[in-house]
């Protein structure tokens, strides 16, 4: 099997195993499928050109799912800025119930934070993964996942002070 | 906002996930990697071979415009416009690539990768490798927004180049390189510096030295 066959055959395997994992970060960040399916794809595409760097599928497979976080926010506030342009000269939209408001607020808070807090919270606070793989996948240890967990809650704290 | 509420926030983003449905098959999601793969691919070679030629065609009007040995004062003024338009080559790289895909000089020879954001350049960054008796093992050139993550593979060097925005004001240059001296011994460079901090200069194993040298773009 030649290497570049190899390459084919190591994200076919990622892709069948993680697509859903991949497709779950994104989900919590990008409401529609397609754009879901855009976000992944695009990590994957970066994931390719890097290829020959990531030697063990577990790096791949946690660089990917990182990649698939930032993707999402770019996606999204592409997407907003869109949005935006459309929504111009429109009324204001009616008030929304409570939980959604706060939600929508605590998603610009996590959108604000710094790259390293928000893979923080999207993988170990939202993603439901335990310490030991939320740790791998943010290429940390557990220790210092748990600082980094303290600090983006602490972040986040403080942007939904007066909320 | 207190420490339970915002718990209780985040656990309920948690729980709110949306309904998992209205994707693609795994196998439909696959072939269309494929082939967006491929077509990137080809756009990437179509790309490559334009900014090649249009570099060729710039080193081509300097070397045309480029004075004799016997050129008088007026030359000498031209040779220094031409020598700054050749310092410059990574701007006018940037400019045919636009801000959505990275260049580089590693040794001279051009190198593209992917932005991890579209934001403008701020900084231009410079990394020399020295040998011990002075002569440069390596050099490499490139602008970046702040935040990048560069896979090289060149064949002097290996390694990774990883520019990370910690908020607003701090941005960490952090290097993992590999390559190797003059008498082929290993080198490993693994640096970190804090952007602000402008130069670094550090000596290496084998009388190596390493040397960055930031620049931020006031434009």
């Amino acid at each position: 099997m030649t290497s570049s066959e190899n390459h084919e055959a190591q994200f076919t395997a990622m892709i069948r195993e993680h697509l859903s994992m991949f497709r779950g970060l994104a989900r919590r960040i990008l409401d529609k499928p397609a754009d879901v399916d855009d976000a992944v794809q695009s990590a994957l595409l970066k994931a390719w050109q890097r290829r020959q760097t990531f030697r063990e599928e577990a790096k791949l497979t946690s660089w990917v799912a990182r990649i698939v976080i930032n993707e999402s926010y770019n996606l999204r506030r592409r997407s907003q800025q869109e949005t935006q342009i459309h929504l111009d000269g429109i009324a204001a939209p009616a008030p929304e119930p409570d939980q959604e408001h706060a939600l929508r607020l605590l998603d610009q808070a996590i959108s604000q934070l710094p790259e390293l807090y928000r893979q923080t919270v999207h993988i170990a606070i939202l993603g439901g993964f335990d310490t030991q793989t939320a740790a791998a996948m943010l290429d940390c240890s557990p220790n210092t996942l748990y600082q980094r967990i303290h600090k983006a809650k602490e972040l986040l704290r403080e942007a939904l002070k007066n909320e | 906002m207190n420490e339970r509420q915002l718990d209780e926030l985040l656990e309920l983003k948690a729980r709110s996930k949306p309904v998992d449905d209205g994707y693609v098959s795994t196998e439909d999601f696959i072939a269309r990697f494929r082939r967006r793969r491929w077509r990137r691919q080809v756009l990437w070679h179509l790309a490559g071979g334009i900014a090649a030629a249009g570099i060729m065609l710039l080193l081509v009007q300097a070397w045309r415009s480029s004075p004799g040995p016997n050129a008088g004062p007026a030359a000498q003024t031209a040779q220094a416009t031409d020598d700054f338009a050749e310092v410059d080559r990574l701007a006018e790289a940037e400019r045919q690539f636009g801000k959505h895909i990275g260049v580089m000089f590693v040794n001279d020879n051009l190198l593209l990768y992917d932005r991890q954001e579209n934001g403008k350049a701020r900084y231009n960054v410079s990394i020399q490798l020295f040998s011990a008796c002075g002569e440069t093992l390596a050099s490499l050139e490139f602008v970046s927004p702040g935040n990048d993550y560069i896979v090289l593979e060149d064949e002097a060097i290996t390694g990774r180049i990883f520019l990370n925005r910690c908020d607003d004001q701090d941005t960490v240059v952090e290097l993992n390189l590999r390559l190797h001296d003059t008498r082929q011994r290993p080198i490993a460079v693994t640096e970190i510096m804090a952007i602000e901090q402008r130069h670094l200069t550090q000596n290496l194993p084998n009388g190596t030295r390493l040397r960055i040298d930031v620049t931020r773009r006031d434009t």
